[in-house]
C-alpha cells in the first residue's frame, strides 16, 4: 500500500530522494563523482539530480581520487557541505593521504576552530564476480581514525536517514553503499528525517541470542534468525548502523540481557567487527572484565606538551587502570 | 623598485618579522619550553611576503609544514603563533597544531599540511570555493620543491585547469627536499615547463628579490582572478637554515652587518637583498629601514618572554619535566 506520505523506493531511490531533499533546502551541497551523470551511474543512485540542480552542482570529474578528496576538503573548509561519489571503495585507497592525514585530522591540527563537513559515499561491489579490486569492504581502515564517521545503511529507509546525517554533519563522513543492499524496495517518507549516528536499531526481537550487523549483514542475519528459530533458537539481530561512532551501550546491553552474540561483518575478521564488539564487551560486562585495552586517545594527536601527555597512556594511571579492572 | 616606499617598507618589515620570529625560536629552543618540530624559513622569506603583499585580505591560503613565513605574511597575529609554539590554548591553533600546523580564520590562514602534497589538493577545493562564493576572491596554495616529486600534485593542478577554479600554485623551490637535491629526484627540473604541458599559465621569479617575487605574483594573480584560471609561480630561493631544527646557517639580524650586506649585489638574503633595493633606490628611507631592523625583533623578543613565562605558569602547575633534546633535528 503506498500512501502520498510514502514512496515505494529501492536503496538508490532513496538515496537519491534524500539528497534531492537536501539539495533543496541547503544550497551548500553539491556532488561529484567520475562519471556521474552517465546514465545509470552509480547504481542509480545519483539519477536525475544534475537534471534538477544543474551540472553546476553535480559535477563529472577527471580520475584523481586523492586531489578529489582535496577538493571536497578545501569547499568545505570554505562552508560548503561536497558529496564525492566513488564506485568502489578500493578507489578510495588511492585517496588515503587526503582522507586519513587531511580530512580527519585537518580539525584537530586547527584546535577545533575549522571543520570538513565532507561526504564520501563509496560502492561495494558485493556479487556478481567483481572479484577482489572491486569488492573490497575496507571500512574498518576508516573507522580506525578519529575524525572520520563511517555510515553502513542497511536498508533503502536507513540509506535515506543516514545519508541526511552525513550531509548535515560537520565532520567528515563516509557512507557505505554496498550492492547488496540496492536489490529490495521500502516505504521511505516524503520527507526524510535524519537518522542519529551511533544509535542501533533492533531489526528483530529475540532472547536466547543476539546478531550484531551492519550494511547488508542485517538482511543476511535476519534470514539467519529465522532459520535457526526452527530449531528453537530466538535470535535478536542489531543493526549497528555506524562504525564510528559504535553504539557501545547497546552492544553492552544486549549482550548482557541474552549473553550469546555473533557478530555479522561484511569484512574480513582480522581486526574488524567481531574484534572490536569483544572489546566493547570484555570491558565492561561487570561478570568477566577479562579485557583491558591499554592506548592513546581516541581523537588525533595534539601538538601541545600539556595535551600531549594526558594523549598517551601513562604509567600511573594504566598501573591504577589494571588494579581497579581486575581486582 | 617599482613599489611606493609604503609599500616597499611594508615588505622589509613583514620579513623582518619573519625572520626575527624564527631566530627568536632558535635563541629559545635549547630551553626546551618550545616542545616540538620547527621548519624554518630563513633564506624564504621574500617568497611568502611578495606573493601575498599583492593578495587580498579575502584571499585564502593553504600552506607546508614550513609554515610560518605564510601564516605571518597573510596577516596571522604574531602573539597567537608565538603562543602556539609554547602549547598554549591561547595559540592560534589552541596548542592542537603546533609549529607545522597554524591556523587564522581571521586571516584567511587555512591551515598547513606536513604530508606532502597534501596542501595542493586542498588548495583547488578551496578554489572551487572562491568560484562557489562569486566573490572574486583566489585561493593561494603554497607547496615546496618536493611536493611537486608526488604524483597527486600533478592530479591537483590538472583538476585545478579542467573545472577552470582561481588558484594560484606557489611552488617555492629551495633545491633541497630534506637534504636531496631536486637534480636527483626529478629528470625535469623546470616546474614551470610541467605546469605548462598542463594547460596552466606559469610564471618564475628568483625570490632573493622580493620586489621581483611581488612583480611575477602581481602578473599571475591577475590572470587567475580575471580568468578564473589557476596559474603556477614557481620561485627560488635558498634555504638558509637546516630541513628542521633550530639551525640557521646565517647570522642573527645585526644592523650595521646588515646595512654592510646590502651593499653586496650578489648576497642571497633576500632581507639584505630588500634593504640593498631601498636604499639604492629611496636613499631618504635610510632611518625607517634601521628602525625597522632594530625595533621589530625588540618586540618580537618581548613576545618570546611573555609566552614562555606564560609556559612557565602553566607548567607550574602541570610539572612536566623537560624530556631529553633530540639527538637529530632531522628527523
Amino acid at each position: 500500500m503506498v500512501s502520498p506520505d510514502t514512496l515505494r523506493v529501492d536503496y538508490a531511490g532513496a538515496v537519491v530522494h534524500a539528497l534531492k531533499q537536501e539539495m533543496e533546502r541547503d544550497t551548500r551541497v553539491f556532488v561529484y563523482g567520475e562519471g556521474i551523470n552517465d546514465t545509470g551511474a552509480y547504481l542509480n543512485s545519483t539519477d536525475g539530480i544534475a537534471a534538477r540542480f544543474g551540472e553546476a552542482r553535480c559535477f563529472d570529474v577527471p580520475n584523481c581520487e586523492d586531489a578529489l578528496v582535496g577538493l571536497g576538503i578545501g569547499s568545505a573548509l570554505m562552508g560548503y557541505r561536497p558529496v564525492f561519489v566513488s564506485l568502489r571503495v578500493d578507489f578510495l585507497m588511492l585517496a588515503m593521504n587526503q582522507i586519513i592525514n587531511h580530512a580527519a585530522r585537518w580539525p584537530a591540527m586547527t584546535g577545533y576552530q575549522a571543520s570538513v563537513p565532507l561526504t564520501i559515499r563509496a560502492l561495494i561491489g558485493r556479487g556478481w564476480g567483481q572479484a577482489a579490486q572491486h569488492s573490497g569492504a575496507l571500512y574498518s581502515m576508516f573507522a580506525n581514525v578519529p575524525g572520520l564517521e563511517v555510515v553502513l545503511p542497511s536498508s533503502p529507509l536507513e540509506g535515506a536517514g543516514l545519508l541526511l546525517t552525513a550531509l548535515r554533519s560537520n565532520l567528515t563522513t563516509i557512507v557505505i553503499d554496498d550492492r547488496g543492499v540496492f536489490a529490495g524496495a521500502e516505504d521511505v517518507p516524503a520527507v526524510v528525517e535524519p537518522i542519529p549516528f551511533g544509535e542501533a536499531r533492533v531489526a528483530r526481537a529475540g532472547t536466547d541470542v543476539t546478531f550484531f550487523a551492519i550494511s547488508s549483514m542485517v538482511s543476511f542475519a535476519l534470514r539467519v534468525a529465522d532459520q535457526v528459530a526452527a530449531s528453537g533458537i530466538s535470535a535478536e539481530v542489531i543493526d549497528l548502523r555506524t562504525a564510528r561512532p559504535l553504539d557501545e551501550e547497546t552492544i553492552r546491553s544486549c549482550a548482557a540481557r541474552t549473553g550469546r552474540v555473533a557478530v555479522f561483518d561484511i569484512g574480513w575478521p582480522g581486526f574488524g567487527l567481531s574484534a572490536e564488539v569483544a572489546r566493547v564487551i570484555s570491558e565492561a560486562s561487570p561478570l568477566q572484565r577479562r579485557l583491558l585495552s591499554v592506548h592513546r586517545k581516541d581523537e588525533q594527536t595534539p601538538s601541545s606538551a600539556f595535551l600531549e601527555d594526558a594523549h598517551y597512556p601513562r604509567l600511573d594511571d594504566v598501573a591504577q587502570q589494571v588494579e581497579a579492572h581486575f581486582s | 623598485m617599482d613599489v611606493t616606499a609604503e609599500v616597499a617598507l611594508e615588505c622589509l618589515e613583514r620579513m623582518v618579522v619573519i625572520r626575527a620570529v624564527e631566530e627568536g625560536i632558535c635563541a629559545e629552543y635549547s630551553n626546551r619550553n618550545i616542545r616540538g618540530p620547527v621548519h624554518l624559513s630563513i633564506g624564504q622569506e621574500a617568497m611568502a611576503v611578495g606573493v601575498l603583499n599583492v593578495c587580498r585580505p579575502e584571499d585564502v591560503a593553504v600552506s607546508t609544514h614550513r609554515d610560518h613565513a605564510h601564516y605571518l605574511a597573510k596577516g596571522g597575529s604574531v602573539g597567537a603563533m608565538i603562543d602556539e609554539l609554547y602549547g598554549l590554548e591561547s595559540g592560534c591553533s589552541r596548542g592542537y597544531g603546533g609549529s607545522m600546523h597554524l591556523f587564522s580564520g581571521e586571516a584567511n590562514f587555512m591551515g598547513a599540511s606536513a604530508v606532502l602534497p597534501g596542501s595542493t589538493p586542498i588548495a583547488v577545493g578551496l578554489g572551487l570555493g572562491c568560484k562557489l562564493d562569486g566573490r572574486r576572491a583566489v585561493a593561494v596554495g603554497f607547496s615546496g620543491d618536493g611536493a611537486s616529486d608526488e604524483g597527486s600534485f600533478f592530479e591537483a593542478l590538472n583538476l585545478a585547469a579542467v573545472l577552470k577554479l582561481p588558484v594560484l600554485f606557489v611552488c617555492e623551490n629551495n633545491g633541497l627536499s630534506t637534504n636531496t637535491p631536486l637534480a636527483a629526484r626529478q629528470a625535469q627540473t623546470d616546474i614551470s615547463a610541467k605546469a605548462r604541458a598542463f594547460g596552466l599559465v606559469a610564471a618564475n621569479a628568483d625570490a632573493v628579490d622580493v620586489f621581483a617575487v611581488r612583480r611575477a605574483a602581481a602578473e599571475v594573480l591577475d590572470h587567475v582572478r580575471s580568468t578564473s584560471q589557476p596559474a603556477v609561480l614557481a620561485l627560488t630561493a635558498d634555504r638558509l637554515c637546516a630541513h628542521v631544527g633550530p639551525v640557521s646557517t646565517i647570522d642573527p639580524i645585526d644592523t650595521g652587518a646588515m646595512l654592510a650586506e646590502a651593499a653586496n649585489g650578489a648576497t642571497r638574503d633576500p632581507i639584505a637583498s630588500c634593504v640593498g633595493a631601498i636604499l639604492r633606490d629611496e636613499p631618504q628611507l635610510r632611518g625607517e629601514c634601521i628602525e625597522i631592523l632594530e625595533g621589530v625583533p625588540t618586540r618580537i623578543a618581548a613576545e618570546f618572554r611573555r609566552a614562555n613565562a606564560a609556559f612557565e605558569d602553566r607548567n607550574a602547575v602541570a610539572g612536566l619535566v623537560a624530556p631529553p633534546p633530540p639527538k637529530s633535528h632531522t628527523v
